[in-house]
This record gives C-alpha cells, sequence and structure tokens, in this order.
C-alpha cells in the first residue's frame, strides 16, 4: 500500500468579501452591509441561523473598510469572556459583532454593548452585528440596549437553498483553488446538512483529501472519503 | 491611512494570518512609520497584548523582509490615527470618497468628557406631540435661560422616547446663543469611566476641577449610577458645585429618580429640587408626524397611509420605529420602486413577523365579536342567524388569511366544525367582498385593526 502524502497542517480558510457571498435571497441584506461599509456610519442588524451568511458579511465589512484605509475590527464574541475587550473600540470607523447575543443575560456584557453602541453613535462610526434571533427576542434584559439593537435596519438572513446553494459550494471550492462540478456538489447537497457552514468544512476536508490523494473531486472519491461516517 | 511599507507587509501576512484572525487583530492596527521606525496603534490594551503576544514575531520578520538593509523597529501603542489631518503619504492618494476623514476631530488626547452634542438634536428637529409637549417646554426654558430656570432639570420616561434628543437640543441652544459656553453631554457610563480613570492617574483634583468648570453639564442615562457609590458621592460634589455656581445642569434618567434602586438618599432628593417632567410613549399622530419627518429629512418619499401603517405596527419607542424606517427606505433605494403600502408591508414581513405570532385565533374571535357587538361565546355556537352566521364567516377567513393554522384547526377553534364549513366561509366572504361594500369595508376594518 502506498503512503499518503501528507497535506500542509495549515488549510486557511477562503478570506470572505462581499464579491464571493452568493446573495440568493439576501441580496438586499448584501447591500445594506455593503453600503454601511461604505459610509462607514450607522448601525445594521443581521439575524438567521448558522449558515446563512452572517460571518460572511461582518468580515466582509471589515475587509472592505479597511481596503478603503479606514480601521475596522471583526470580533466573535462568543470567544471572549471579558467585556474590558470592547474598551475604545470606538476610534475605529467600523466594528463587526458576530454572536452577539452569546452573552445575553449577562450584566457586564450587556452593560459594556449598551456602552458601546453609545460611544460609537455619537462619534459617527458604523456598528454591524449578528444575532441567531431577531432583537426583540434575543434575550437581553436591559431594555436600554434592545431598544437600541433595532436602531438601525434589521435583516433576517436565510439559508440559501437549491442552485445559490450550489453556486456558493463551488465558489467556496474555488477558492480553495479546487474544481467542484456542479453534479458532485449536488451529491453533497443529497446526503449532507443543507448547512453552508457545515458544508464548507466539509469542503475543507475533501479538499485536503484530494491534496493528499492527488485526486479530482468527483462522486466516487466524495464517497470514499466521506463514506467512512455516512 | 497607512504607511507603503505596513502595506506591503498586511498583503503579505493576510496570506499567512487566517482572515477570521486577521480581521479580528491585524485590520484594527494603524501604521504609523517615525524616525524611530514603525508605530502600530491598537485601539485598546487587550488588541495590543494580544497582537504582542501572538503576532509581533511574525510582523517584524514581514516588515524586515521589506526592509532589509536597514533594521525596522516595530513599536505597539494605544492609539489611533488623527481624523482630520490625513497622511500625506497615504490618505491623500486615494480618490475623494475612498478617504476615511471625519469632520471633527475625536482623537481623545487623554482629556475628560470630550463632549460631542449632536447638531442635529435641536428643538427644530424634536417632533412635539401630547406625550413630550411639557418636557419640550420646560427644555427650551432651560435653554434660554440656563442656570436660571430650573437647576437641575430632569427628564425621565422609557428608552426610545427622545429624551437624549431634548438633552442634546437644551445643549445646542445654549452653544447658539453663547458660542463660547462650555457645554459637556456624555452618558453616565463615561462619567465613571472617566472618574475611574482619574483615580488609577491620581488625576481626581484636574477631573474635579474639569467637570466643575463646564456652563452646562448634560448627564444622561442616570440610572447607570446605581449601585456605583464612589461615582455617585463624586458626583454628588460635583452636582452641588455646579448649582451654587448656577451652572445648569440636565439628566435624563429611565424612570421617576424616586425609583431607582441603588441610589443614595441624598442625591434622589437634590435632583428633585428643580423640575422633573416625563416622556411619555408618543401616541399613533405624534409616531406618524415623526415618522414623515425623519423620511422628509431622508429625502424619501413616502405616502401618510404608509406612515400610518408603520405607526401603527411599531408601537413600542421612537428607535424602533427609525429603525423600521430605515428599513423601509434602504429597500426602496435597493428596489427602486417608489413606496406604498405594499412596500413597506413587504420591507417590513421580517420585523412585523415578530409581532404576528401575537395575531391569535382567539383574538381575532374577541376583536370580531367587539365589532359586530355579539359575544365570543356566539361565535363558537352552533346558533345560525345571518346576524352571528356573517360575523363568523369573517372570523374564519380573517383566521386563514392572519394565521399558520390548518383549515382543520380554524374549524375546531369555531366550536368544533368542520374543515369543509371553514373553507365555504372563505369562499363565501372572497364573494361577498366584491359584491357587498359593507362586508368590503367590515372586512378591511377588522384586518386593519388586527394588523396594528
Amino acid at each position: 500500500m502506498k503512503a499518503r502524502q501528507l497535506p500542509l497542517a495549515v488549510q486557511l480558510p477562503a478570506a470572505a468579501d462581499f464579491a464571493t457571498f452568493v446573495p440568493g435571497p439576501n441580496a438586499e441584506a448584501l447591500a445594506a452591509v455593503a453600503r454601511l461599509a461604505e459610509t462607514a456610519a450607522g448601525a445594521l442588524c443581521l439575524h438567521g441561523p448558522r449558515g446563512s451568511g452572517r460571518t460572511h458579511l461582518l468580515q466582509a465589512a471589515v475587509r472592505d473598510v479597511h481596503r478603503r484605509g479606514g480601521q475596522a475590527m471583526y470580533l466573535a464574541l462568543p470567544e471572549w469572556r471579558d467585556p474590558g475587550l470592547l474598551e475604545g473600540l470606538e476610534v475605529l470607523d467600523l466594528v463587526a459583532l458576530d454572536g452577539m447575543d452569546r452573552h445575553a443575560g449577562d450584566p457586564r456584557w450587556e452593560e459594556a454593548l449598551f456602552d458601546l453602541f453609545n460611544r460609537l453613535r455619537e462619534g459617527g462610526r458604523a456598528l454591524v452585528f449578528a444575532l441567531d434571533r431577531p432583537p426583540a427576542e434575543a434575550g437581553f434584559r436591559l431594555p436600554d440596549l434592545t431598544s437600541r439593537l433595532g436602531w438601525g435596519p434589521v435583516y433576517a438572513l436565510r439559508p440559501l437553498r437549491g442552485p445559490a446553494l450550489v453556486e456558493a459550494l463551488q465558489r467556496h471550492a474555488r477558492l480553495r483553488g479546487l474544481e467542484l462540478p456542479a453534479d458532485v456538489a449536488t451529491y453533497l447537497l443529497r446526503r449532507e446538512r443543507r448547512d453552508l457552514a457545515h458544508l464548507v468544512a466539509l469542503l475543507d476536508r475533501l479538499d485536503r483529501a484530494a491534496l493528499a490523494a492527488r485526486r479530482r473531486l468527483t462522486i466516487p472519491f466524495v464517497r470514499e472519503v466521506l463514506g467512512g461516517e455516512a | 491611512m497607512n504607511t507603503p511599507l505596513w502595506q506591503k507587509c498586511l498583503a503579505r501576512l493576510e496570506n499567512e494570518i487566517p482572515p477570521q484572525q486577521f480581521n479580528t487583530w491585524i485590520r484594527p492596527l494603524h501604521a504609523v512609520r517615525d524616525e524611530e521606525g514603525l508605530k502600530l496603534l491598537a485601539p485598546n490594551r487587550f488588541v495590543l497584548d494580544w497582537v504582542r503576544e501572538h503576532y509581533i514575531g511574525k510582523i517584524h520578520e514581514t516588515v524586515s523582509l521589506f526592509e532589509p538593509e536597514r533594521p525596522v523597529t516595530v513599536r505597539l501603542e494605544v492609539g489611533s490615527r488623527p481624523r482630520e489631518a490625513s497622511d500625506p503619504a497615504g490618505e491623500a492618494s486615494l480618490p475623494p470618497e475612498r478617504r476615511f476623514t471625519r469632520q471633527e476631530d475625536r482623537a481623545r488626547g487623554g482629556a475628560f468628557g470630550n463632549s460631542t452634542l449632536n447638531p442635529e438634536f435641536t428643538f427644530e428637529s424634536f417632533v412635539e406631540g401630547k406625550s413630550n409637549q411639557l418636557a419640550k417646554a420646560a427644555s427650551m426654558q432651560v435653554g434660554e435661560n440656563p442656570g436660571g430656570a430650573y437647576n437641575p432639570l430632569f427628564i425621565y420616561g422609557g428608552v426610545g422616547l427622545g429624551k437624549t434628543h431634548l438633552m442634546h437640543a437644551v445643549g445646542n441652544h445654549i452653544l447658539r446663543r453663547n458660542r463660547n459656553a462650555r457645554v459637556i453631554y456624555l452618558h453616565s457610563e463615561r462619567f465613571v469611566a472617566d472618574m475611574v480613570k482619574a483615580l488609577q492617574h491620581n488625576a481626581i483634583n484636574e477631573f474635579k476641577r474639569y467637570y466643575r468648570s463646564v456652563d452646562a453639564l448634560l448627564i444622561d442615562d442616570i440610572q447607570f449610577f446605581a449601585g456605583k457609590e464612589r461615582s455617585q458621592e463624586e458626583f454628588f460634589h460635583t452636582f452641588n458645585a455646579l448649582l451654587e455656581g448656577q451652572q445648569q445642569v440636565v439628566l435624563t434618567c429611565d424612570r421617576y429618580p424616586r425609583e431607582v434602586d441603588g441610589l443614595e438618599e441624598r442625591l434622589k432628593s437634590r435632583f428633585g429640587w428643580g423640575l422633573t417632567v416625563a416622556i411619555e410613549p408618543p401616541e399613533l399622530e405624534t409616531r406618524v408626524a415623526i415618522l414623515m419627518t425623519k423620511a422628509q429629512q431622508m429625502r424619501l418619499e413616502m405616502p401618510s397611509e404608509v406612515a400610518f401603517f408603520i405607526a401603527k405596527r411599531i408601537q413600542s419607542n421612537i428607535r424602533e420605529l427609525e429603525g423600521a424606517l430605515k428599513r423601509v427606505a434602504a429597500a426602496a433605494r435597493f428596489s427602486g420602486r417608489p413606496v406604498d403600502l405594499d412596500f413597506a408591508r413587504e420591507a417590513l414581513r421580517d420585523l412585523l413577523a415578530v409581532q404576528d405570532k401575537l395575531v391569535s385565533i382567539d383574538n381575532i374571535q374577541k376583536t370580531v365579536a367587539e365589532y359586530y357587538k355579539i359575544r365570543v361565546a356566539d361565535l363558537l355556537s352552533p346558533r345560525r342567524s345571518r346576524s352571528i352566521a356573517r360575523p363568523r364567516q369573517i372570523a374564519m377567513a380573517l383566521a386563514k388569511e392572519l394565521t399558520q393554522h390548518s383549515l382543520p384547526e380554524i374549524g375546531d377553534a369555531f366550536g368544533g366544525r368542520d374543515h369543509t364549513t371553514v373553507l365555504h366561509a372563505c369562499r363565501k366572504i372572497a364573494e361577498l367582498r366584491e359584491t357587498d361594500l359593507r362586508i368590503q369595508e367590515d372586512y378591511t376594518n377588522l384586518l386593519r385593526t388586527l394588523t396594528t
């Protein structure tokens, strides 16, 4: 048996920008976030389930502002425990907070977020944030904060379905220098959970396997790689 | 804007650091090239420490790659780029629409309070109604005669009702009458943070001097002083000094001062020395007027029936009203379509869906019974006289239109009727709405009541 070549240990997930976002039913949200990044002022709320493109849009906004010479920061709040992280961020042109409702109910976080909202607003800066649920149902206890969540436009993101999902998956593959034929994409959608985040993670696995085996992505190959756990 | 050296480094680092980390730690940095080398400014201590711990090696490496012949030292500091003085080598070379400059210079420079009155919050732009008349009149008096009329002015009311707007309007009015007046607006959390900073840096005397030297001190949301004894103590003294010096104090709070838990008694009683006024939630007409005013400011053409529709559906507070309007405006810009009722309903679909969960069959039955002055029990009874049967059919048709319930479920909810009865009711009402003006009118009235 031939030993498999070990692929590189680090696989960088593709950088998210507006151009690689497949809008599907979320075209209006895409336009709104792009505009917020362009003007770098105001607030915008995105909510939707995992895999609906929240993180992609937030990171694309940060990247866009930075590309224009501004300072911006993306923060995945669930990873952090200390709200002190939010201090002084009003010097930035745009702040993007992912998973903001993860700390709902924690008074220290709620006050810190409330304070950040005020500071950004006073400075005319931009804030874009993502929640699992609509603001009114996000579980925040501080009414001052909840009312601020709806200050700007609120967009519900919907997961991609059908052809849009195939297209998104193919785009993600292309960003990894991988050719994902439509029939293979459709095959993946049939047997896997149809959530883009899950599918992209799968794509990374397939990418590594294809690299190691020096194979192209075909249905038999995919079945072989994923087959073990099906 | 960043220096050319840092630009080159960024392009390289972007390929070496995973995007999420890059977006979190590298993009917020601002680079300044000076004689000593490359200075990287981080927005706060946290970012600085993280970059120092995880990325400084890589950054050093990359910098020396581009400047191999002479070593460049890389320093990390907390700070941000100056807002107005644009860097000639960087930002000025970008086309104007891509530059990040702002009218005001917000560099903090270690000073306290950095007053930020919003020039748009004036008395002129404040939409008056029954709910806020008194608060506005009192605020105008204070603006005309700071330190004299009512001191302190204490405005209280729920979230998003316009307290901050009025407070800024007082400040702007004072400034308009006297350009040299020192008006400081800040949120109570800032006051606390400044005080903590002053204590840490042994600068409490400067803190005191600063806050006691102003002509007007406007502090928003003082309920956040609750439980912070040291801040209350400091504020108490500042407050007394200002009142003695006939300098104006304006405070806002989400409730009546006596009702704030965790606030010292002596503060509560002092807050009542001047004038305490309430802002109530705006009634429908005021909400409509607010929407029309804001739409005008946004140059959005919006028929008044759309304003009525939004104002009826969103009753909680002005902030959410504004959010809804922004959503409609964005949708109009996006689609290029004129704003009419259907358009607004579509644009606000998600927002209203949250409220629509409140439209239940129970609620429909209650509303229809009330409308026809009959009892809910009649609707559920087997009685088949016209005066009962027609309203029942209308209620069924409304339940079908407004809820997600199936025909059998609706039938069940109406005294255990068959689903074909419900289907018949829906068809009958659809038909009558075409031919009978009265029925059409009743149906539309009920629909409006239920969806607002």
